[in-house]
């Protein structure tokens, strides 16, 4: 392992590389800083500016615009209460509360901090457990990848958007889009009506960049020059950075079971990040001396989400790499940006040469090393990013967005097609139906249909259910979609049977 | 009395929402209902999954537009954002299954997109702005002879389309030509000069 990380940290420090990487930090600290676009947004758009780059360091490009957007949402969820992405949110209870009692830059500086050791623990502990996900992996067979893929998009259909009957159908139709083009049984064309474009599939990409980046442009656009005109409250910089240091060394025990419990919601599908920060600033809140501090300033409830949103990006990693299954917006550019570059995901990546997973792991800490250095220098600075207006940064994006897809391929249409996804993304927002469910069952569609194929083939339909993984899996699904409703009506039983007794007392 | 004004501008935009909504759920029938059809005319093998996932996905798609049509179903948007201190709902000492459900709400709530008139309205000019562009891009690439030694519209396109929707926008049309000048030069220097893209 530790050859491994060596090998990709030389691999990362040959010329161009560096530039490649310090190129993503500033990008990826922007766009966390700027209003709009989100950091998987700006990975999926610039996935094809890494065509001209060696796939490692390509995939580590990626990897630091992804880590360092995180790192920028910081900074505003912390000066002016706007969380840059919902795994943010908890940050802004006790974040802001400090920049309004006049300790901004010890908040910064806890925050940056601590998210530099949680992503350095959550990737050690994906390091960890790989092997044993590896022998999990190689243990799988079609009927597991089929109930993999089946209870992965159940679970994030239940976990992401507001009902989970829209959650299911935009499952339903990612899966459709990705049955787009030649069938894998006889090798025919299917549903291209008649045109040649269609006969490859659909390419994840202008899906992608069009619900996640244009869909975004447009609902900024809408807003108008309004928007982020926010600034610090005064008298917000009587502190300093290494206080935040300081503070984060002092409680350090919070930023270890944060981590922990970070890489362990990592493995969540769908909502892992914020899970990941909620629960641990619960946790810190629980096992805190003073919990009554908690969301009026303390640097505990910026350390603890903090940590945890960081450390589930290796516990999120686990399932995109060992199974090619993503559980969130940036898993799914991450693995896009892989299989575009030809590196595969799952038991082929496991089974061959593991240095992608080594760059991966030093992209995820150096960056974020670099990005909080940036943060630590600029200080309060940084916000004033905040202050572009939507109405100039929303054509502007919307037109780099159109050109990089053009650049994907070459193809006209492509561009007409991110086009038409953006507005789709828009009204999937609008009307509560998860694009996240949309993008993963789109990714997921190939190895859907293939694996219920070859189960078929191979073990006949007893193959889904008489193995005990699959088993299990299914098992799993179900009672994510029935589990809730269960558990409402034994929880109402007893009430109802209170009511009928005191009725007939 | 002052308040009636305010209450029927509340309604037709909940109105007007409903039929936005009702209309998404029907192109989303018409889209799973062509998939469906078409996959009947597929060979056995080719058509088995795509009818497995189309066709409960269509009813499901079905029984959501009834229900939408019939205003039997409650607006699902989330609810708001987590409060600014944790003192507001308890976030401190919440259970584990609070926490998770404030972490749902909160990455619905972040798909919460503004719905004012004047939202409506720059909505409208962003959409004919973009499609504009794209389709005068795409026609000048496929009808018309290369210009500037560029293989298609893109960036003579982007060199209208940009400033146009920059002064629309009220940004002064000196800093709308500099902005667009610097993103068109960035966008050449990027992908024809480093990427080799036949822009």
């Amino acid at each position: 392992m530790i050859d491994g990380i060596s090998a990709a940290f030389t691999d990362l420090m040959t010329w161009p590389s560096p530039l490649y990487l310090a190129l993503g930090v500033v990008l990826g600290l922007v766009v966390g800083i700027m209003p709009g676009l989100g950091g998987g947004g700006a990975m999926a758009l610039l996935i094809p500016f890494t065509f001209a780059m060696d796939p490692s360091h390509g995939i580590a490009f990626l990897m630091a615009v992804g880590a360092s957007s995180g790192i920028g949402g910081q900074v505003t969820s912390i000066l002016i209460s706007v969380p840059g992405d919902p795994p943010n949110a908890a940050t802004t209870l006790d974040g802001y509360a400090m920049t309004k009692r006049g300790r901004a830059a010890e908040a910064l500086g806890a925050a940056t901090f601590s998210s530099v050791i949680g992503a350095t623990i959550g990737m050690l502990l994906m390091l960890a457990v790989l092997p044993f996900a590896r022998d999990l992996v190689l243990a799988f067979s079609y009927p597991e990848f089929f109930m993999l893929a089946l209870t992965g998009l159940v679970l994030i259909s239940r976990l992401t958007g507001p009902s989970v009957h829209k959650g299911l159908i935009a499952a339903g139709v990612g899966l459709l889009v990705a049955f787009i083009g030649l069938d894998p049984v006889n090798g025919n064309p299917r549903f291209t009506f008649g045109t040649l474009y269609l006969w490859d599939g659909v390419d994840i990409v202008p899906p992608l960049i069009g619900l996640f980046a244009g869909a975004e442009m447009l609902a900024l656009y809408s807003l108008g020059a309004g928007r982020a005109m926010a600034t610090a409250p005064p008298g917000a910089n009587r502190s300093s950075v290494l206080d935040g240091l300081r503070a984060t060394i002092r409680h350090w025990r919070v930023v270890v079971t944060s981590s922990f419990i970070g890489f362990a919601a990592g493995l969540v599908p769908g909502i892992s990040g914020t899970l990941a920060s909620f629960l641990s600033y619960g946790q810190a809140a629980r096992s805190s001396k003073h919990p009554e501090r908690f969301g009026k300033g303390t640097p505990e409830g910026v350390i603890a989400p903090e940590t945890a949103n960081d450390a589930d990006k290796g516990g999120a990693l686990l399932p995109t790499l060992a199974f090619g299954i993503p559980g969130g917006v940036i898993m799914a550019v991450l693995l896009s940006g892989l299989l575009l570059h030809g590196v595969p995901a799952g038991p082929n990546l496991l089974r061959g040469d593991l240095h992608i997973v080594y760059v991966l792991v030093v992209a995820a800490f150096l960056p974020r090393l670099a990005a909080a250095g940036i943060v630590l220098l600029l200080g309060l600075k940084a916000g004033v990013l905040t202050r572009v207006r939507g109405d100039i940064l929303a054509p502007v994006i919307a037109v780099i967005t159109l050109l990089s897809v053009y650049a994907l391929r070459n193809e006209p249409m492509d561009v007409l097609l991110a086009l038409a996804f953006s507005y789709v993304g828009y009204g999937m927002v609008k009307f509560g139906f998860s694009r996240l469910t949309f993008i993963i069952a789109l990714v997921l569609g190939g190895l859907f249909e293939q694996s219920y194929h070859q189960t078929m083939a191979t073990f006949g339909p007893g193959g889904f259910f008489t193995r005990p993984f699959a088993l299990t899996l299914f098992t799993l699904a179900i009672l994510t979609l029935i589990g809730p409703a269960l558990l409402r009506l034994v929880r109402r039983r007893p009430a109802t049977r209170d009511a009928e007794e005191r009725i007939h007392e | 009395m002052s308040d009636r004004p305010a209450s029927k501008a509340a309604t037709d935009t909940t109105r007007g929402r409903n039929i936005d909504r009702v209309v998404f759920d029907l192109v989303l029938v018409a889209f799973l209902a062509v998939f469906v059809v078409t996959a009947l005319d597929l060979r056995t093998g080719s058509r088995l999954v795509p009818l497995l996932v189309g066709t409960p996905a269509l009813a499901a798609m079905l029984i959501r537009t009834v229900l939408d049509i019939t205003g039997r179903v409650a607006d699902h948007r989330a609810p708001d954002h987590v409060p600014e201190t944790a003192e507001d709902e308890g976030v401190a000492s919440a259970s584990f299954v609070d926490l998770a459900r404030a972490a749902q709400r909160e990455v619905a709530a972040d798909e919460e997109v503004p719905d004012e008139d004047d939202a409506s309205r720059r909505r409208l000019q962003f959409t004919l702005w973009a499609f504009g562009f794209v389709l005068v891009a795409m026609l000048g690439t496929y009808f018309l002879p290369p210009v500037l030694g560029l293989h298609t519209y893109f960036l003579p396109a982007a060199a209208v389309a940009l400033p146009l929707i920059l002064g629309l926008g009220r940004v002064g049309w000196i800093r709308s030509i500099a902005i667009s000048g610097t993103v068109i030069a960035a966008m050449y220097y990027l992908l024809i000069t480093f990427l080799n893209v036949r822009l």
